[in-house]
């Protein structure tokens, strides 16, 4: 059997199942929302000077959506409305602030999946969470990784999503397509990760988890 | 049986061991959110927790306290009754009475508007009466109550007859609709026992 076999191999949804639970769990400090210091995880690890600004940590989560299809897990990104406030027009996972009312970050990224693109949690297995990750704009962004039957419909939210779609794991993971983006903003240079998948350019925090994962996982 | 429900059986089948293992890479310190979990139902193995609060695996209770610890951090009650469940099974556990006993409480505050009783069950968990943590009061046999205190997500744990007793001596008479009810009091909110005037028959003692 190949490392590369669709149904078993390292790109398969059952590895990556088999490794996540394995690897992650639900265990989050309990000041993981108001420590007063940047988590490991975060914008500014490219971008140092950003933790001279006061840290702030607005709580939030996103679903890492693993799709179990068998020619290869994938996983599935949005298209951010550009009619948001923050991060328009941006590729990200599903997701958003915390509410008071979500118990978890696991709940939090569920439902945000639900409210924009429409996905069901019954097709949607949650397997823990990574790193919290710091985003430049101030939030602390818990990532829930969630194992998803392919069975899904989605229905997307106009003012949230113009766009999903799904990239295979095994372009993902590939360091290969791992590339650094420089970009000028307010007179400073800026840095992410960047993958360029098709037309598409998956950078900043979401490439950001992404790396994360891959060197957590795939390194 | 169909040959598919065969195969699923198989699949569940791994055991105790297989269980446990799964159990234990489901979650870590936390309690994972089993709320959010829909695997495929894959049976019945045998598990069963009788109403003195011991769990069983196959007629034979399980000695190892940990285990049985680990195993509560997936449980789950569903319309179709209690399952153990993680991101990739659910399995069928059958639960006699509760599936928890509320061994010990203690109370602050005793005979005041604050008053708080925090119950204890047999695995260790605390539940503080309260909005967050209900008490219900179910018609027990000989025309006495059992008491049950809500301990996460539709989990009950029943009161133990000296546990009830204790609860019953921090009790008071309120009237609540116009009726005289006695109930216990625990982080502000008022929980029925009985009517006032029933209380003998509900204890078998004079008030």
């Amino acid at each position: 059997m190949s490392s590369l076999d669709p149904a078993s191999g390292i790109y398969s949804a059952q590895y990556a199942r088999e490794l996540c639970m394995r690897e992650l769990n639900y265990d989050l400090p309990e000041d993981v929302f108001s420590a007063p210091i940047f988590p490991p995880q975060g914008d500014h690890a490219m971008n140092p000077d950003l933790t001279a600004a006061p840290v702030k940590a607005k709580p939030a989560a996103v679903l890492v959506p693993i799709i179990a299809r068998p020619q290869g897990a994938t996983m599935l990104f949005t298209e951010r409305s550009a009619r948001l406030r923050n991060h328009a027009g941006q590729i990200s996972f599903p997701g958003g602030r915390m509410d008071d009312n979500d118990p978890t970050p696991a709940d939090t990224a569920l439902r945000e999946a639900h409210e924009e693109i429409g996905l069901e949690n019954a097709h949607v297995s949650t397997l823990g969470y990574l790193a919290p990750y710091q985003s430049g704009t101030g939030y602390r962004i818990i990532p829930v990784v969630g194992l998803v039957e392919p069975s899904f419909a989605l229905t997307l939210n106009p003012n949230e999503v113009n766009d999903v779609f799904e990239a295979p794991l095994e372009f993902l993971m590939n360091i290969e397509n791992h590339k650094r983006h420089r970009w000028e903003r307010e007179g400073v240079m800026r840095e992410s990760w960047a993958l360029h998948f098709g037309e598409r350019m998956i950078w900043g925090v979401t490439a950001g988890i992404l790396r994360h994962f891959w060197e957590r996982f795939y390194r | 049986m169909a040959e598919a429900d065969k195969s699923h059986e198989k699949e569940a089948a791994t055991g105790l061991a297989g269980l446990a293992a799964a159990a234990q890479s489901a979650g870590g310190r936390t309690l994972p959110p089993v709320h959010l979990w829909n695997p495929p139902h894959c049976g019945d193995i045998g598990l069963r927790i009788t109403c003195d609060g011991v769990w069983h695996y196959q007629g034979s209770p399980i000695g190892r306290a940990p285990l049985v610890k680990l195993f509560a951090s997936i449980l789950r009650k569903d319309p179709e009754g209690h399952v153990l469940v993680t991101p990739v099974e659910k399995i069928s556990i059958e639960v006699e009475d509760a599936p928890f006993l509320a061994v010990a409480l203690e109370v602050q505050n005793a005979g005041t508007a604050e008053q708080t009783v925090t119950f204890r069950t047999n695995l260790d968990d605390e539940a503080v009466a309260g909005p967050d943590h209900p008490l219900r009061f179910e018609p027990g046999a000989s025309g006495g109550l059992k008491p049950y205190v809500l301990v996460r997500g539709d989990l009950w744990a029943l009161a133990t007859r000296p546990v009830y007793y204790e609860l019953a001596t921090l009790g008071e008479i309120a009237t609540v609709d116009g009726a005289a009810l006695f109930g216990v009091r625990s982080r502000g909110q008022f929980f029925p026992m009985c009517r006032a005037d029933s209380l003998e028959s509900s204890f078998g003692v004079e008030a």
